[in-house]
């Protein structure tokens, strides 16, 4: 019989370890963690006893703390909340990317788009002719477009990104057309006169 | 969250050999958690705060069983030189081996009275250290070290001892 206590002088050197060393390691919790822990596998390639109480700990190991652990029912939780009296929270349900409502949304911004693109057109034109009439079908466009899209955001059916970014830069374009809008009809009346 | 859940389950089933009891355990430990944490004061971490409240839950399953010794640790000043397993431990013919020692450990385990299962669990499957499953079980530090290392070295010895025996 190979005693493993055979050195009972303690070896604190990982250089030599000896057969009670090794189980005082194996021992620990994260034996893979040891400073000696590479000494240690030397130790249990060359040594069959040892190597076999290194098996026994794994075993118990995995005796004592399973790698899968056993699960509880599928009704615990609801069990659990209705005990406490909490009413479970909702499962959200993903809201389709283009859903019926949503299209409208995605319509509306579409919409604005256009309502921009026509400003500009609208805004080259007068340039060129000086046309001041054409400012008030502007800002009327403008202002169908910013509706519909604010109120679009405000739904959430646009992004609030999209929705408010857009709308503040309309209020400011809006502003400057109500304004050019108001010193073309004053020319209008001048020149009338 | 579901993993704590399930090692609470594991912990209150080492107390109980039904599932359902040990699933009404576990569901008694949450219970107590949720009306308790708003008194947590923080004095130890949450895990071992948690960890003590199931530990009385059960010990208070097992009195009312009937079984209240099953929490009590071994007895102080019994020597780690006693330790059989460090002079048999040599005997490397006697060690069964593989799955079938896995099965036989399984067995052994849970014949340890259940305060030892559950304090070889915190260590285990936790990783708590002596002073943290002192905290849980309000036992001392050295009755916890030395309960783990009783309980360890009995599964080991009657292992052994059935496998003498066997062959």
């Amino acid at each position: 019989m190979v005693s493993l206590i055979s050195n009972d002088i303690p070896n604190d050197d990982c250089s030599n370890i000896d057969c009670k060393q090794a189980l005082e390691i194996l021992d620990q919790i994260n034996w893979q963690t040891d400073p000696c822990s590479a000494e240690l596998t030397s130790h249990l390639e060359t040594c069959p006893a040892c190597a076999a109480a290194a098996k026994v700990e794994d075993a118990l190991r995995s005796v004592i703390a399973p790698p899968e652990l056993p699960s509880l029912s599928v009704d615990f939780e609801k069990n659990l909340m209705a005990q406490l009296g909490i009413k479970p929270l909702p499962v959200a349900i993903p809201r389709p990317y283009l859903n019926p409502v949503g299209r409208w949304g995605w319509a509306a911004a579409i919409m604005v788009i256009s309502t921009l693109l026509f400003n500009q057109i609208i805004y080259l034109f007068e340039v060129v002719h000086s046309v001041g009439l054409l400012v008030y079908a502007k800002a009327a466009a403008l202002f169908a477009g910013k509706t519909a899209l604010a109120f679009s955001s405000y739904l959430g059916y646009v992004p609030k990104s999209i929705g408010h970014g857009d709308t503040l830069a309309m209020n400011i374009a809006f502003g400057i057309i109500i304004i050019a809008g108001a010193i073309s009809a004053v020319r209008w009346a001048a020149d009338r006169n | 969250m579901d993993e704590f859940k399930d090692k609470m389950f594991l912990f209150c089933r080492r107390v109980t050999k039904g599932t359902q009891d040990a699933e009404d355990l576990t569901q008694e430990v949450f219970i107590r958690i949720w009306k308790g944490l708003m008194n947590f004061r923080g004095d130890s971490a949450l895990n071992t705060w948690m960890y003590r409240i199931a530990w009385n839950v059960c010990a208070s399953h097992l009195d009312k069983k009937g079984r209240a010794m099953d929490m009590m640790p071994y007895e102080e000043g019994d020597k780690d030189d006693d330790n059989p397993v460090y002079t048999r431990i040599g005997k490397e013919d006697q060690y069964i081996s593989g799955f079938e020692q896995r099965q036989y450990l399984e067995v052994l385990f849970e014949q340890l009275p259940s305060s030892h299962k559950q304090v070889l669990t915190l260590y285990y499957l936790q990783g708590q250290n002596y002073q943290e499953i002192a905290d849980v079980t309000g036992w001392k530090m050295g009755t916890v070290k030395a309960t783990i290392h009783r309980a360890k070295s009995n599964l080991r010895t009657a292992a052994l001892e059935e496998r003498g025996t066997d062959g």
